[in-house]
């Protein structure tokens, strides 16, 4: 099939009514969560992703992706008008943001953001349609060394971008590699870390997990530190359309942040945290005024707005092609995927074109409905930001109650559930990252079957990783990454040493 | 940090040294051959080695001005402690009471005693809550909620 035929081929199926109507429930719901903070989309697509068994697959997979781009867009909401960033992703759209919404430049402020992630997201979209096939071609031609050197480098990337202690990132990926050898061994069916408890045999759920780390450890950390107390602009929001100079000002910006980001994105590990800070210093580099920045200007809202949603359709490439995912939301429905019966990876096109063009094309569509969202509807979302927090946090709870009781209709699930949630609130506040666990988590069980088969094929010898040039390049690159601070932590303490020297021979 | 640093590498040594001792007593393999105690051992050394380098890092670093501080600010701590004891008990009761009680329950806790809100706001939101989340999620997505002792 031609790209013209994929193409055609992806809106016959995603604009089946019902098809649509998937993608714009996801759209609304990321939107809404977008806006609403203490609540993203990991958890929130861990708390609908039971919901979705009754679903086709492909509608299923359509909704959750709407969720997560959806919430790029709504993450910035927030930043502008409250100060506080709705996602991850939207932190540095504060800066500018919010500087801009208190010198009443509000509207143009969500206009630019919005308009931004529109011309961002789909060009993330048209170069995902174009780079994605050649790229599963190539992935068809690797083999378990590949794949564990992929998947090792993939996991480092997400330990080397951590925001906080890369040794912590680097504990948190291996205990999430522990919890997935809990059950049955994949290969000899041997028990492990079962300690006799039968639910156990299945291994703990990641979703559970998911939601407890993301939902119910938030909602923690929330109640205790501030209620959700939020400062709402009152002002009235006029002229969302940005004038001709500000759209001068931020041609380039959204120019070099969608390629920029989507690039970015594409690494595992990156996607729109990554994109939105890389673009910003990136804005500050190239401006005449950088002094600017920080007291509202419009290219630092432009450029980080439209990174992280060019990031976001990035992340889809390791996942569609590979079968790996780059960040937790895209563990998420590699999960997803696998739950419905499908194999993530680059036989998914060959083998299920309806799903893996239909969600493509399903992102063209899902960024025009987010444009009318989120512009027009603007007034909607900013009374949603209203909800005080007291009503917002049971209702989170009681979402994630129910969407970890469902998954095997077990207390189990709901129990591991609470237990992370305290888990991931602790994490919280000695600053443990959540990511880098639930990534080893997923990626476990792939990474162990991988090196037995390597080892197997090599004989017991782990130089296979090393005599095959794609592995070769792979661990090559992890290992630079990994070794980077310590070189740098060196380096600095020569210098400061060369500092300290007597200077009076 | 640093006292925070420090009991973390603990706590994360144990759990190592757990996992190391427990995969011994799976079958580990050889090269050519891992079993499934292999990667386990493995993976356990490498925590445990982790776990030393926390400890020696919390030791060289001199960032003890970030305060970490575990149940604080203006009464709201016991806030935590309430919620998470609520979840729990609603983890062990689903199934027993029901959906809908349990949630009713859950719900009237949380908005009343953590959220602090008056009383009849809190009656209000309980039950409008209980019913649309048992009509959406029971009749509409058709997912099975525990019905429970009463039959709800």
């Amino acid at each position: 099939m031609g790209y013209l035929d994929s193409i055609l081929y992806g809106f016959s199926i995603c604009l089946q009514p019902i098809n649509l109507f998937y993608c714009f429930v996801g759209v609304f719901v990321g939107t809404l969560i977008g806006v609403l903070p203490g609540i993203g989309p990991v958890a929130t697509i861990s708390m609908l992703l039971p919901a979705t068994f009754k679903m086709s697959p492909v509608g299923a997979t359509i909704m959750l992706a709407g969720i997560y781009y959806g919430a790029m867009y709504g993450g910035s909401t927030t930043s502008i008008l409250v100060n506080i960033p709705g996602e991850a992703s939207s932190v540095i759209t504060c800066l500018d943001g919010y500087q801009m919404a208190r010198r009443g430049r509000a509207g143009p402020a969500l206009g630019i953001s919005a308009f931004g992630s529109f011309i961002a997201g789909t060009f993330a979209v048209v170069a995902l349609t174009f780079l994605a096939p050649p790229l599963a071609a190539v992935a068809l031609q690797f083999g378990p060394p590949e794949y564990f050197s992929l998947m090792v480098l993939g996991l480092t990337l997400v330990i080397y971008l951590a925001h906080g202690s890369m040794l912590k990132a680097l504990m948190m990926a291996c205990l999430g590699l522990l919890l997935s050898f809990v059950g049955l061994d994949n290969i000899s069916g041997y028990e492990r870390f079962t300690y006799g408890i039968a639910t156990l045999e299945d291994g703990i759920g990641f979703v559970p997990v998911a939601m407890g780390i993301f939902g119910i450890g938030e909602v923690l950390y929330n109640i205790e530190e501030s209620m959700g107390k939020r400062d709402i602009l009152q002002a009235k929001i006029s002229h969302l359309l940005p004038n001709l100079k500000e759209w001068k000002d931020s041609a380039m910006p959204i120019i070099r942040g969608s390629l920029f980001g989507f690039f970015l994105g594409v690494l595992p590990g990156g996607g729109g945290v990554l994109s939105s800070f890389a673009s910003y210093a990136m804005e500050k580099r190239f401006s005449k005024h950088p002094e600017q920045f920080g007291q509202g200007a419009i290219e630092g809202v432009a450029g980080p707005e439209s990174a992280n949603n060019a990031g976001a359709g990035g992340q889809f490439i390791p996942l569609l092609t590979l079968g790996i995912p780059g960040n937790p939301v895209m563990a998420l429905m590699l999960g997803a995927l696998l739950i419905y019966g499908l194999q993530p990876g680059p036989l998914l096109m060959i083998r299920n074109p309806d799903l893996f063009w239909g969600v493509i094309v399903s992102m063209y569509i899902g960024n025009i409905m987010l444009l009318i969202l989120n512009l027009p509807l603007i007034g909607l979302w900013v009374r949603v930001l209203r909800v005080p927090y007291p009503i917002l946090f049971p209702l989170i709870l009681l979402f994630c109650l129910i969407g970890a009781y469902s998954i095997n209709n077990n207390k189990f699930d709901v129990l591991i559930m609470v237990i992370f949630g305290v888990i991931g609130y602790l994490m919280k506040k000695v600053r443990f990252e959540g990511a880098p666990l639930l990534l080893g988590m997923v990626l476990g069980l792939m990474m162990e079957d991988a090196l037995r088969q390597s080892l197997i094929m090599s004989g017991g010898s782990f130089l296979i990783f090393l005599n095959r040039p794609i592995s070769a390049g792979f661990i090559v690159t992890a290992i630079i990454l990994l070794a980077l601070p310590a070189i740098r932590w060196v380096a600095g303490r020569k210098m400061r040493l060369a500092a300290e020297l007597p200077r009076d021979e | 940090m640093k006292y925070y640093n420090r009991i973390c590498s603990i706590l994360f040594l144990v759990l190592a040294l757990i996992v190391i001792w427990q995969s011994f007593l799976m079958p580990i393999g050889r090269l050519g051959k891992p079993g499934p105690g292999f990667l386990p051992l493995g993976v356990g050394l490498i925590l445990a080695l982790l776990s030393a380098f926390l400890w020696i890092e919390a030791g060289l670093r001199k960032s003890a001005l970030v305060q970490v501080q575990f149940l604080i600010g203006e009464g709201r701590w016991p806030g935590v402690l309430l919620t998470v004891g609520s979840l729990l008990a609603y983890a062990l009761l689903m199934e027993f009471l029901g959906f809908i009680i349990c949630t009713l329950l859950l719900l009237f806790f949380l908005f009343r005693f953590v959220g602090n809100q008056q009383w009849g706001l809190v009656l209000t939101e309980t039950i409008l809550v209980t019913l649309l989340t048992h009509l959406i999620f029971k009749v509409g997505l058709k997912v099975q909620l525990p019905v429970g002792l009463f039959r709800l």
